[in-house]
């Protein structure tokens, strides 16, 4: 009986592995190459146009983005039927596009989203972008500030939405009644918090608790650690000089209490900076509508005329400031829509169009209308300066450490960052951590890795 | 031409002797309709999926779609060499010895306190171990999240007073195979207490009330008479437990789970083999080797049920 049973289990098993090879899309082929058998899958070659100015496109947004949508539909009437925006999690996007890789259907045709995604999805395994130069004439390319990170070799796979460069964000009135001047280097900073500290403590000057905290430091000093020589080619060198000043100055905040330690967003920070203890901090443009500048935001509660915008710190033996960004995302075209013109003149016109960015809270990224930005956010009655000149200044002093490898940095440096406080431990002791930890992830994602801990 | 006596051609039902096998079939007949559901759900989301893994686990990935039987044993072997492999298996490791010992023991000392005083207080207590059960896996952990962070716990004071400041204070490497096992105790242990409670219930009372007579105290009557009795069920509370916590996804994936997908505990990305399988699919785009580590977290829960089976001799039918 139970043999019989056996038999027929194998039965099914043997025709349902027959069935599952021969449902496959892609048709299995042998060819013999230097006298071996090998299996190549062949892809159908297109037969006629694949193009049509009357197939409807797909856009993947975010809940932010639906106004942008909705602006782009108003504008085109004529084209509102071929639209159709779904609302994403866009961390999902690369392992989406690998599992729309194996149906061979199903992608969308416009995505939002940051340049390290973008970055993730272009390598051969993903196969997604649309090299958008033959797409977008020059003179509207070079319009474009922060494409660096959609920039892939020779190609251009997205056009960037915005910026988050960093600035330096600081309580006016609470440094007027103490009587401090705003630091403009890295090292009046840390003069600032030693003086902080003896006369005011309780008082705080930054944060430090996940990867982001980890960038807004080390990116800002320039520390290579994960810095892109080229398309395969990732250098992490922990010992570098510009490393070990920035993990000195979080040391030393750290020791002498002005440095908190959470991440930015955590329920214990934002009752720091609501109750006015929050005397300066390094923090992305669009940090200012966190800082009470939304009636719905629950984070920062400040009130008008308090938030300072002041210029990027620099470190003194540097030339200029480097910002880092915390995020600034993009628009990116899959290279297997049918409708490749309605989908670039879309992404073209949501990060080009004056009449659509005039009164939104991200700081564009095409530089012909940023002034038109400079109305909203020089009238926001929130900042106690104007800080458009500031916010467009920081935007040219990005650093080339925004350009993303192909994976996540956030939550293996959260890792590093998190154990050192956990285990109470210095910054400048978790350096060769940081090290260990993305080395293996840049060579399983196939980078040649030049790591010094 | 004879005299030919015409009768209608006999009916299946009608008292005929048949084929031994048509005859086997129809008795057991109703036992195969039975089954039917469960062996046709089975084929599709259990041995179907595991077939198609096997298929796949020797597929090449590299340029994005499968190429069929082209890598060969590539993928078991990039899932060995992987730098995260022995790390997630001396978590799980640690996981297991933690969680499947102490899970069965607890179930099995509940199990027996309630059914020693029956009355309105265990029914009522049986009720409650059993709603804990009911929350699910990743619901499960943003309330334990809710309880154990010091900033928003409502043990906030004990929190604190233990010296707990920060999340990252209750939940970081040390703590996570303990917070697992505590996870998983409170969704599953109800189902179990009623388990082995009913277990407990069916043994007979003429055998312990000879034990009462023979001088037996409570405590010699758990140990010699009820878990012996059920051991079966603690038998088969250990395969399910085993090969159920092999497969440990869900909560350190919503712990810890990297950037924006989970709450950013301190725990790292890749903690258990589940999750290195699901980061070699959805963030490497190597469904294959997935697949691969996939079949071995299967072989080792189906290994180590065999080895339980074979040991204690679980399925042998008494006579």
């Amino acid at each position: 009986m139970f043999k019989q049973t056996l038999k027929y289990v194998w039965l099914v098993a043997v025709l349902s592995m027959v069935l599952a090879a021969c449902g496959q899309q892609p048709e299995v082929v042998t060819q013999v190459v230097e006298g071996k058998t090998v299996v190549v899958t062949v892809t159908p070659e297109p037969t006629e146009n694949p193009y049509d100015e009357n197939a409807p496109i797909t856009v993947w947004i975010d809940a932010d983005r639906q106004p942008a949508f909705d602006a782009y539909v108003a504008a085109h009437p004529e084209k509102a039927d071929l639209l159709e925006a779904v609302t994403v999690d866009r961390e999902q996007f690369p392992a989406k596009v690998l599992l729309f890789n194996n149906t061979n259907q199903g992608w969308p045709d416009v995505v939002f989203a940051e340049p390290r995604l973008v970055g993730r999805v272009a390598d051969d395994a993903h196969h997604f972008p649309l090299d958008l130069k033959p797409w977008v004439s020059e003179d509207v390319l070079s319009g474009y500030t922060g494409m660096d990170g959609c920039t892939f070799g020779d190609e251009i796979y997205c056009l960037r939405y915005d910026l988050a460069m960093f600035v330096l964000y600081y309580n006016k009135p609470l440094m007027d009644e103490f009587g401090y001047t705003v630091p403009t280097t890295w090292e009046e900073y840390q003069e600032l918090s030693d003086k902080v500290a003896a006369e005011h403590p309780g008082y705080y000057l930054g944060t430090w608790g996940d990867g982001w905290t980890f960038i807004s430091y080390f990116d800002a000093s320039g520390c290579p650690s994960h810095e892109l020589v080229d398309d395969n080619t990732l250098k992490i060198d922990m010992t570098d000089p510009r490393c070990v000043r920035a993990a000195k100055l979080v040391d030393h905040m750290l020791d002498n209490g002005t440095m908190f330690n959470t991440d930015y967003f955590s329920a214990e920070f934002a009752s720091v900076v609501s109750s006015d203890h929050l005397l300066a901090m390094p923090g992305p443009a669009w940090m200012f509508g966190v800082f009470g500048g939304n009636e719905d935001s629950s984070w920062y509660k400040t009130s008008d005329q308090q938030l300072g915008v002041a210029t990027p710190l620099k470190w003194a033996d540097d030339d200029k400031a480097m910002t880092p960004a915390m995020g600034g995302a993009a628009w990116t075209v899959s290279n297997h829509t049918k409708n490749p013109k309605l989908a670039v003149d879309f992404i073209q016109w949501v990060t080009t169009d004056p009449g659509f960015w005039e009164g939104t809270t991200n700081f564009p990224a095409y530089q012909p209308i940023q002034s038109l930005w400079q109305d909203a956010v020089s009238s926001n009655p929130l900042f106690a300066n104007d800080p458009f000149p500031v916010y467009q200044e920081a935007a040219t002093l990005m650093t080339p450490l925004d350009k993303w490898p192909r994976f996540d940095l956030i939550a293996p440096l959260s890792e590093a960052v998190k154990t050192g406080l956990q285990e109470d431990r210095s910054v400048e002791s978790i350096l060769p951590d940081v090290a260990d930890k993305l080395a293996p992830l840049a060579e399983v994602q196939g980078y040649q890795v030049d790591v010094t801990k | 031409m004879t005299n030919q006596t015409v009768s209608p051609p006999l009916l299946p039902w009608e008292n005929k002797p048949l084929t031994k096998g048509f005859s086997r079939w129809r008795r057991h007949l109703p036992a195969y309709l039975f089954v039917f559901p469960y062996v046709l759900v089975m084929l599709a989301f259990g041995l179907g999926p595991g077939l198609y893994a096997l298929l796949i686990s020797f597929a090449d990935f590299s340029t994005g779609v499968p190429i069929y039987f082209a890598a060969g044993f590539k993928n078991y072997l990039a899932v060995f060499n992987d730098f995260r492999f022995s790390f997630t298996l001396g978590n799980i490791t640690e996981f297991l010895v933690i969680s499947v010992p102490l899970g069965i023991a607890m179930v099995v000392v509940l199990a027996i306190l309630l059914q020693m005083r029956p009355g309105r207080l265990t029914t009522a207590l049986r009720t409650l171990y059993f709603i804990s059960g009911a929350v699910t896996g990743p619901v499960l952990v943003l309330v334990a999240i809710f309880m154990l962070d010091p900033s928003i716990s409502p043990f906030q004071a004990l929190l604190k007073g233990m010296g707990f400041e920060l999340l990252n204070d209750v939940i970081y490497s040390d703590t996570l195979p303990v917070l697992f096992t505590l996870l998983g105790f409170f969704s599953g242990a109800g189902l179990w207490i009623a388990i082995q409670y009913g277990a407990l219930e069916a043994i007979p009372k003429e055998l312990l009330e000879a034990a009462t007579i023979d001088g037996c105290n409570a405590w010699q009557k758990v140990l010699h008479i009820k878990i012996p009795l059920i051991r079966p069920y603690i038998i088969y509370q250990f395969i399910l437990i085993f090969a159920g916590n092999v497969q440990l996804f869900v909560e350190p994936q919503i712990l810890g789970g990297g950037n924006n997908l989970g709450v950013g505990g301190n725990v790292p990305m890749v903690w258990s083999p589940n999750q290195l399988a699901y980061n070699f699919a959805f963030e490497m785009g190597n469904f294959g080797a997935a697949s691969a580590l996939s079949l071995m977290l299967l072989v080792v829960g189906l290994g180590a049920a065999y080895l339980i089976i074979r040991w204690t001799g679980f399925f042998n039918i008494k006579t």
